[in-house]
C-alpha cells in the first residue's frame, strides 16, 4: 500500500487513543516521528478538549456477604450511536480497567469506606479508613495501572473532624508528589497506641518514614469553598478555607521517590474529579461547586516512578 | 449563480475513464471541484487523475446522501438518524484498500466530513491492533534495529498490558 499523506496520518493519529499512540511508536521509526511531533500534540489537545473522555471512579460493592468495597476505574465514552434525545449520553467503555481493594477488614462490624483525597497529574491519592482510622494511603497511577502505598498516617481520621483536609499536589522546588495532610493546630488526637501523639504548638508534625518535613509558609487566607484545594507554587503552598494561620499544621509526606515532572500551571483541586488523558498524559481537576466545563490541561511527561 | 443551479450537471472523470454526472449542488461539498466550478473551469469534465471509478462512485454515493435537506424539524431529526446510519454502514467496506482509498480521495476532493469520517473509521480499526498487525495492515517495514525496538517499547512499558 502506498504511504498516506502525512496530514492524513495527524489526522488518523489524532482519532486514536493516547495509549495506543504510545504503543505505535514502536511501529517504524516514521510512526515514532509522526507520534512524537509536535504538531500530533496540538491536534490531539485540541480534540481532546472537544471531546472529552473521563475516567470515572467510583465504589463498588464486589461481596454480598460482606461489607467489602473498592474503588473501580472506567473509561467512559460518548455513545457512537446516540439517539437523537440524548445525544450526550456516557457509557462504560468496558469493564473496569483498575480497582483499588481495600485490605480485609479488621472485624466484622468494620466501616470501610474508600476516599478519594487527592489528585495531581493523572495521580489520584486514595485512603481507605475503617472505623476513622486510615488503615491504607496509597497513590493510584489510572494509566499505568499501578499502586503506590504510602506510609501510614499515624493518627485519627477523624470523618466527624470537619476542618482537617488532605491532598495531592505536585512541589517544584524538590520536584516530587507531596500528600498533604492538613490538621488544626489545636488538635489533639486522643491517646491510642496506634496513634502519634501531635505536639500542640507545633507547627508542623512528623510522620513515620517520612524522611523530609517542610515547614510551609502560613497561607494567606484565601476566599475559596469546599472542600480543600491544594495548589503547589515555588516553594509550596497550600490553601484551604477551612483553615486559618493560626489553626494550621500540616504533614508532607512525599510519594515515592522524585518523579520527573515538569511544574504544572497551579489547579485547584476539589472532589468531584475529572480525570482526562489526553497526549501523552492530562489531567482535569474541576472544583465541585464550577460547573463541569473544561479547564487548561496540564501536560505531564510520566517517566517511572 | 442562478437560483435554478440545482438541474446543473457537472461531469467529473474518474482516473479509468469513466464518466459521472453530479449535480452542482451535490458536488459542491467538495472544496477542490467548488473552486474549480468558482474559476470556471468546470465546463467541460473535470478530470480526477486519482481517483478510481469504484472510489468515485462511493464518493458520490456518499455527497449524494449528505445532499439531501429535511422538510421540517420533525423530519430533521428523522434525517440525522438516518445520515449517522447510513454513515456507519458506509465505512464498512468489503476490501481494506477501499477505505484507505476514499481517505485518499476525501484528501483530494477536500470533503472535510468524509475525511473525517474515514479517518475515524481507520483509526477504529487499528486502535485494538498491536504493533506487529500494524505493521502489516499497512505494510510497514520495521527499520528499528531490535535494540533501538526494546528501547522505545520500554519508554511506553505501560502501554504495553
Amino acid at each position: 500500500m502506498d504511504r498516506l499523506p502525512t496530514n492524513i496520518m495527524f489526522d488518523i493519529f489524532s482519532k486514536v487513543p493516547a495509549k495506543c499512540l504510545a504503543r505505535f511508536r514502536c511501529v517504524s521509526k516514521l510512526w515514532c516521528d509522526y507520534i512524537d511531533d509536535r504538531y500530533l500534540m496540538t491536534v490531539y489537545d485540541e480534540r481532546v478538549i472537544e471531546e472529552p473522555k473521563p475516567i470515572l471512579y467510583h465504589s463498588h460493592l464486589v461481596s454480598h456477604e460482606r461489607i467489602t468495597r473498592s474503588l473501580c476505574f472506567h473509561v467512559r465514552e460518548s455513545l457512537q450511536t446516540r439517539d437523537a434525545y440524548h445525544t450526550d449520553v456516557l457509557v462504560p467503555k468496558e469493564g473496569p480497567f483498575l480497582e483499588f481493594l481495600h485490605k480485609k477488614p479488621l472485624s466484622k462490624s468494620s466501616i470501610v469506606r474508600i476516599k478519594v483525597r487527592g489528585s495531581c497529574n493523572g495521580l489520584m491519592c486514595l485512603s481507605q479508613d475503617e472505623d476513622d482510622i486510615v488503615t491504607t494511603l496509597v497513590v493510584v497511577h489510572p494509566l499505568k495501572k499501578e499502586c503506590y502505598e504510602l506510609p501510614p498516617l499515624p493518627m485519627r481520621f477523624d470523618s466527624s473532624m470537619s476542618r482537617e483536609s488532605c491532598g495531592l499536589g505536585f512541589d517544584a522546588s524538590t520536584n516530587t508528589l507531596k500528600m498533604v495532610y492538613v490538621l488544626p493546630k489545636d488538635y489533639v488526637p486522643p491517646s491510642d497506641p496506634n496513634m502519634l501523639r501531635l505536639e500542640k504548638k507545633s507547627s508542623m508534625c512528623a510522620v513515620a518514614e517520612v524522611e523530609k518535613l517542610v515547614d510551609l509558609p502560613s497561607p494567606d487566607p484565601v476566599p475559596i469553598a469546599l472542600p480543600i484545594y491544594t495548589e503547589f507554587g515555588s516553594p509550596l503552598s497550600f490553601y484551604s478555607l477551612r483553615l486559618e494561620k493560626k489553626s494550621s499544621m500540616c504533614v508532607v509526606a512525599e510519594v515515592e521517590k522524585p518523579v520527573d515532572l515538569p511544574s504544572p500551571d497551579p489547579v485547584p483541586i476539589a472532589l468531584p474529579i475529572y480525570t482526562k488523558f489526553g497526549s501523552p498524559l492530562s489531567f482535569y481537576s474541576v472544583p465541585a461547586d464550577r460547573p463541569p466545563t473544561v479547564p487548561t490541561p496540564i501536560r505531564s511527561t510520566f517517566t517511572n516512578l | 449563480m442562478s437560483s435554478s443551479s440545482s438541474s446543473k450537471m457537472i461531469e467529473l472523470r474518474s482516473s479509468d475513464g469513466e464518466t459521472f454526472h453530479v449535480e452542482e449542488t451535490v458536488v459542491l461539498q467538495s472544496e477542490t471541484i467548488k473552486q474549480m466550478i468558482d474559476d470556471d473551469c468546470a465546463n467541460a469534465a473535470i478530470p480526477l487523475p486519482n481517483v478510481t471509478s469504484m472510489t468515485l462512485a462511493k464518493v458520490i454515493e456518499y455527497i449524494k446522501k449528505h445532499a439531501e435537506k429535511p422538510k421540517d424539524d420533525d423530519d430533521k431529526k428523522v434525517a440525522e438518524e438516518d445520515l449517522k446510519k447510513f454513515d456507519a454502514e458506509f465505512v464498512k467496506v468489503d476490501q481494506e484498500s477501499m477505505l484507505f482509498d476514499l481517505v485518499r480521495a476525501a484528501n483530494y476532493l477536500n470533503i472535510k466530513s468524509l475525511l473525517d469520517l474515514t479517518c475515524q473509521a481507520v483509526a477504529d480499526s487499528i486502535k485494538d491492533l498491536s504493533v506487529e498487525e500494524v505493521r502489516k495492515k499497512f505494510n510497514i517495514q520495521n527499520d528499528f534495529t531490535p535494540e533501538e525496538e526494546a528501547k522505545v517499547r520500554k519508554e511506553n512499558a505501560w502501554a504495553f498490558d
